[in-house]
Parts: C-alpha cells; structure tokens; sequence
C-alpha cells in the first residue's frame, strides 16, 4: 500500500471516507483537523511548541482506502500524537473506507496493510521519540498496532442506546438521581438551546473546575468559537436557566446518528445541586427527541467521574490507546510517573 | 457492607457452579471440577475465592498460587495447561443496572486485592480475564498493567449464512475434502492419544515443546465427557488430523489441535472445524470460537476465513516491587525461551 501525506486537494475524499466510514467522527475532518492543528501546542521542558498535520492517506491502485491524520511537535523529543495534545479530544486514529462493510479476512487484510505502512511513514520520515495513538469508537481491531511493536491498552467512553425510548432510559436511571431530575424541573431549572454567547460560560466554568483540582486544561475559547463557527451544524450548545440567568451549560457534538457529551455540565460550587443532573438528562431526551440513535459521555476512565456518570445507566464503549516510545522517553516516563507500571 | 472474601470448600462446590452456569463469565474452565484437576497438573495451590456482601455473593475468583525462589506467583488461569481464559466471575450481572456492576466488580477487586497482598504475599499477579467481561478498568485503577487477547467468534444461529459467508476458497477446500474420501468421526480417550501425538509432532517441527501433560487432557475427558467433542480426520482409515472442542452453554469452542496435517494435497483441518460447526448448528448452538489464534499474527489469518468477528479478553499483570518484575522477565523472557517456549497458542497448524 502506498502511503502519501496528502494535502487540500484530497479534502473532499478524505471527509467522504470519514462521512462513510464506522468510526469517522466529526473530528477527522478535514477542516477541523485544520483547526486543532492551529490551536494544540505540547508543552515540555517548560516549553511549549505547535505542531504539524501529517493527514495520512493509504491508497491500492491509486484508490484511497484508509487515513490517519498525525500531529507531529518537534520538541525535545518528537512526538507524533493523534488526537493531538491540549484540544479537548480524546480520540482520534485510523480510519477505513467501508470498514463496516466487508468480510473479516479482506478487512484484516487492507487493516493490516494500512497499519504497517503508516507505521513505516511514521518511523522512518517523521522518526519521533513517541507515537501516541487513540482510536476512534468503531474501531475494533487493534492488532496490527500490536504486530507493528505498540504497546496496547483498553480505554472507554459510556454510550446510551435512545432507540430504547425515552421512558425506559429514564426508568433506568438511579433513584436518587431520577430525584434530583424531578426536583431540578420542579425548582425552575429551564433547559435550552444556546448559541455562541454561552460557549464562554461553558469555558470559563469548565477552565476553573479543572484548576481547582489541579488538572491541566489547555482548551482555549478562541478554539472552541473556531470550531463553532466552522461547524454549526455539528455543535450545540445546552444551557439549563433559573430565573432567566444560566447556571450551567455544555458544549456537544452531533455527529451521523449519535450525539456526544463533550465540554461543559461543570460542578459549579453555589448553584443549584440537581443542576447537573438535569442538564444530564435534558440531552439525553433531546437527542431521543431528535432522532439521535445514541448518545455518548464521552471518557469513562476515571474512577471518581465513573462513579457518577454510570448511575445513569449507560453501557461501556470500548477504545484503544496504543503507544510506542523509544527507550529514553520511556525512560523518562517511567522516571516520572513511577516504575511500576 | 464491605464485600468479604471467603475460601470456598468442598460444600461449597455446587453453590460455585451454580454461578458458574448462570454468569456471562463463567466458561467451563472455572467449573469446581476442571479447577481441581488443573491443581494437580499446575504445581500450584488453588484458592477458590468467593467474594460475599452479607448473604449474598458477589463473584467467584479462582486463583493459583506458586512459590518460586521466594516470591508468590498469583496466576488465573495457571500457565501451561491450554487455558486461555479465567478470572472473576460476577454473580447477577446480566441483571444489574451498570452502576452496581460497577461497584460489584470495583468492591469484589478491592478486596481481592487486599486479601492478596495481606494474605498471600503475592510478588507477581497475572489475571487473564473471560469473555463477557468487557469492563477491564478495576484492573487499570488497582494498578495492573492491561494488555489486550484475543479471539474469534462466529456466529452459527443459521447453518447456511454461515457457509454462504465463509470464503469461497474455503468453501470449496471443505467439498474437495469431503469428495476426495477424508472422513471425519468423533471419537475418545484413544482419538485424543492420536490428536496429542500429532500436536507433539508438529511442534517438533518448530523446536516447541507441548506442556500439557496427556494424563490432564485425559482427565479433563473422563470428567468432561458431555462437554467434550473430539473429532479426528481419516484418509485411508488413517488418522490424519482432529481436534478437541468444548461445548458449554451456546458455545462451541475450538481448543486443543488442528496440527498441520502430512496430507498436504486436502485440506482436512478445515473439513474437521466445519464438520463440529454443522454439529453445532444442527444441535442448537449459537457461537463457535476460535481459541488463541486471532492474537497470533501468523495464525490468525487462516481462522479469518470462517469470517468471525474478534472476541476481545484482557491480561492484567502487577509486580508487588520492581524485582519482582526483573524476576518474571527472566524467566518468561530468558528462561523459558531455552526451555522451548510454547504452550501459549493451543491451536497447531
């Protein structure tokens, strides 16, 4: 297979194949591929460099049968990552042409082709110290990574079925949180669409949130208005009111049949408590509404967060991270994060 | 109520299958009586855990133990003996809302976690979980490193989708097979001698080494015998191939054979494994799995002919300290490779 970073020429079939394929999300296209690249910066050794867009595209006989867009930093260490760093993604990866469609053995076979091509690109023109990978939900074969030398791990999000009708997934939900809904409504919560006035609230409460506790969030506004302005379709702002002013809101992705909790529903200290709640299973019923066939919480890895977002009764979706580091920056890693694992 | 962790004892052993036989992750492997006879085969203890909340349990966890050069070795399933899969059965899950899964499966690894470093001093654990159990996440949270297994599953609901969907070359290897004279009939103790003897030398062949002990095997078939099938190929009235499969539940499953044959010119595996899925089909199952071989990248694409989809299972593995990990380097990386390695893949070819 003949591996070729391509470039806007190939827009169109490059989103054609994300648009047909089972697991292009709204993320591999093209334009916004374009502006996670403008906004991601990877921070080391206290500086901190942007990257470039390697969008990966292999072809047989001249036809294009599969991407990976690549994100390379030439730091310290060069690092090619997908999704790239600091831009609120979690996923991102390979994606194939029909995938869906075919037979185990040719799709094994155009798989593994696509895998060990793209990692010889990587390898041998890019030569960084770490690949980093996470694949898109749908993707269900990560063995070629593994036969290419990555190290393989599993990583989740929550999915809810909505073709189950919104009265089963609410009966679903757990008591005391099927409460907090009631009494949310009950209280004077309103829930609405917004528009790009609120994204700066969603921001604002998610970017202290995360300094409260320490974590680093390095998604700016001007990043996620970029995006909403590019994708208006795909973008939807959720706000729940009381008393006409917004005590909390989200920033969400739809995408094909499926909608995607992303940034936002915050914990906001001194606002009412069955806001999240609320929010929670306001989207949920507004995707049924809306003819969405599911509806994701997006990250499902975290202890502490897994204790609230299952109690609404979702089921586990199953992602990859796959990961190859030379021996200093494992190394190095290991120096920092411990040597047991 | 904290989830407690009992031993389970003889007359425990039928409450032990009974959730065996009713959880998604219970296999034939965690019945009490494969369990006991997998101890006298490993050289390892067995510790059949029962993880209870009041009166009511919550999982099973059976687990082996070995002491070697002063460190604890905690293996589920133990090595060597053709078993892929073990790890914890959680009671009731089918039935519960995903957050008390959550928190049953959480509770119950807490507390085997404990009773592990507490109780057995264990150096090195090494977990590879069933089908069915898609949530590997307590494993991450407590600390394991998790990597992924695979295998294949077919679905066999409709005997003729299953044919038309297979490859065409397979299809018409299976029919030349058939037309040529190979004959395929199941068998016993006596096929599973032949089947064995085959393995060991097509592993010859490798420079690999067959770890599992024949008398297990036979055992395992005296006990077993309902859930047993073994098939071996004639040509000629000789035996050319054959293959042990395990029927539990709506499940068949490929294990022990499939050695390439020295009749080179038919494909007689290939009638032997459609000749078990017919069966299969015809008696009411709903999945045939391949053991092992999806993982193996030499392997898998002559399975990927049957067009199944892939199974995904996890091994978990934690060092207590960091040489404990050099240890099981050493052994599994430099030791074991001069002994003949093998034992891992089960299925020949």
């Amino acid at each position: 297979m003949e591996i070729k970073a391509v470039d806007t020429r190939y827009k169109k079939v490059w989103d054609e194949i994300v648009d047909n394929s089972q697991n292009g999300t709204i993320c591999h296209k093209w334009e916004w591929l374009g502006i996670m690249c403008k906004h991601s910066k990877a921070k080391q050794a206290g500086k901190s460099s942007g990257c470039r867009l390697y969008p990966l595209m292999g072809f047989v006989d001249d036809e294009a049968v599969a991407i990976l867009p690549v994100f390379y930093y030439k730091t310290a260490f060069g690092l090619a990552f997908s999704p790239p760093v600091g831009v609120g993604i979690t996923r991102l990866g390979p994606v194939l042409k029909n995938y869906g469609n075919q037979r185990q053995r040719k799709k094994e076979r155009i798989l593994e082709d696509f895998i060990k091509s793209a990692n010889r690109f990587i390898c041998t023109e890019l030569k960084p110290s770490a690949i980093n990978i996470k694949t898109s939900p749908g993707f269900d074969d990560p063995r070629p990574f593994i036969w290419s030398g990555y190290e393989v791990g599993p990583l989740f999000d929550y999915i809810f079925d909505l073709t189950l009708g919104e009265e089963n997934l609410f009966s679903g939900i757990d008591k005391k949180t099927r409460q907090n809904i009631n009494r949310g409504g009950r209280s004077g919560l309103k829930f609405s669409e917004g528009g790009k006035k609120d994204i700066e609230f969603i921001w604002e409460t998610a970017t202290n949130r995360y300094a409260e506790q320490d974590i680093d969030f390095s998604v700016t506004l001007e990043y996620l208005q970029d995006l909403y302005e590019k994708f208006p379709q795909n973008l939807k702002v959720f706000t729940v009111k009381e008393d006409g002013r917004i005590v909390n809101g989200s920033l969400d992705i739809c995408y094909k049949d499926r909608v995607s909790l992303w940034i936002g529903n915050t914990k906001i200290e001194n606002t009412n408590p069955t806001a999240n709640d609320f929010l929670n299973w306001e989207i949920i019923r507004w995707a049924c509404r809306n003819g969405y066939r599911s509806c994701e919480n997006i990250w499902a890895n975290d202890e502490r967060l897994c204790a609230y977002k299952s109690k609404f009764n979702p089921v586990l979706s199953p992602y990859f991270s796959v990961e190859k580091n030379s021996f200093f920056y494992s190394l190095m890693k290991k120096l920092k994060y411990g040597l047991h694992r | 109520m904290k989830v407690e962790i009992k031993i389970a004892g003889k007359g425990d052993a039928s409450e032990w299958d009974k959730i065996v036989d009713e959880s998604p992750h219970g296999t034939l492997f965690h019945k009490w009586k494969w369990l006991r006879i997998m101890e006298k085969y490993s050289g390892a203890k067995l510790h059949c855990i029962m993880g209870t909340k009041g009166d009511e349990l919550i999982g099973l966890y059976p687990i082996f133990v070995k002491k070697k050069f002063g460190f604890g070795f905690v293996f589920s399933p133990p090595p060597h003996l053709s078993v892929l899969y073990l790890g914890p059965v959680i009671a009731n899950y089918e039935k519960m809302k995903q957050s008390r899964k959550e928190s049953a499966f959480n509770n119950l690894q807490k507390e085997f976690e404990g009773f592990l470093s507490g109780n057995l001093k264990a150096d090195y654990v090494n977990i590879m979980t069933p089908p069915n159990l898609m949530d590997s996440r307590p494993y991450f949270w407590n600390g394991y490193n998790v990597r992924l297994r695979f295998n294949y599953l077919n679905c066999i609901s409709d005997e003729n989708v299953f044919w038309s969907n297979m490859e065409k070359k397979l299809r018409q290897n299976i029919s030349r097979a058939k037309r040529e004279g190979v004959q395929v009939e199941t068998g016993g103790p006596k096929e599973m001698r032949q089947i064995y003897s085959a393995m060991i030398r097509r592993y010859n062949e490798q420079n690999k080494r067959v770890k599992v002990p024949i008398e297990y095997l036979l055992d395992l078939q005296k006990e077993f015998s309902k859930n047993m099938r073994i098939y071996v190929a004639l040509f000629n009235g000789e035996f050319v191939t054959g293959v042990i499969d395990l029927c539990y539940k709506n499940k068949i499953s490929s294990w022990v054979g499939n050695p390439k044959s020295k009749l080179t010119s038919l494909n007689a595996n290939d009638l032997v494994n459609w000749t078990s899925i017919e069966w299969g089909c015809k008696n009411g199952y709903k999945y045939y799995e391949t053991m092992g071989a999806a993982g193996n990248e030499r392997l898998h694409s002559y399975y990927s002919k049957f067009n199944p989809r892939l199974s995904v299972c996890y091994g978990a593995t934690k060092y207590s300290s960091f040489l404990s990990k050099f240890f099981e380097f050493a052994y599994f990386r430099i030791v074991k490779p001069l002994e003949g390695g093998g034992g891992e893949r089960v299925n020949g070819n």
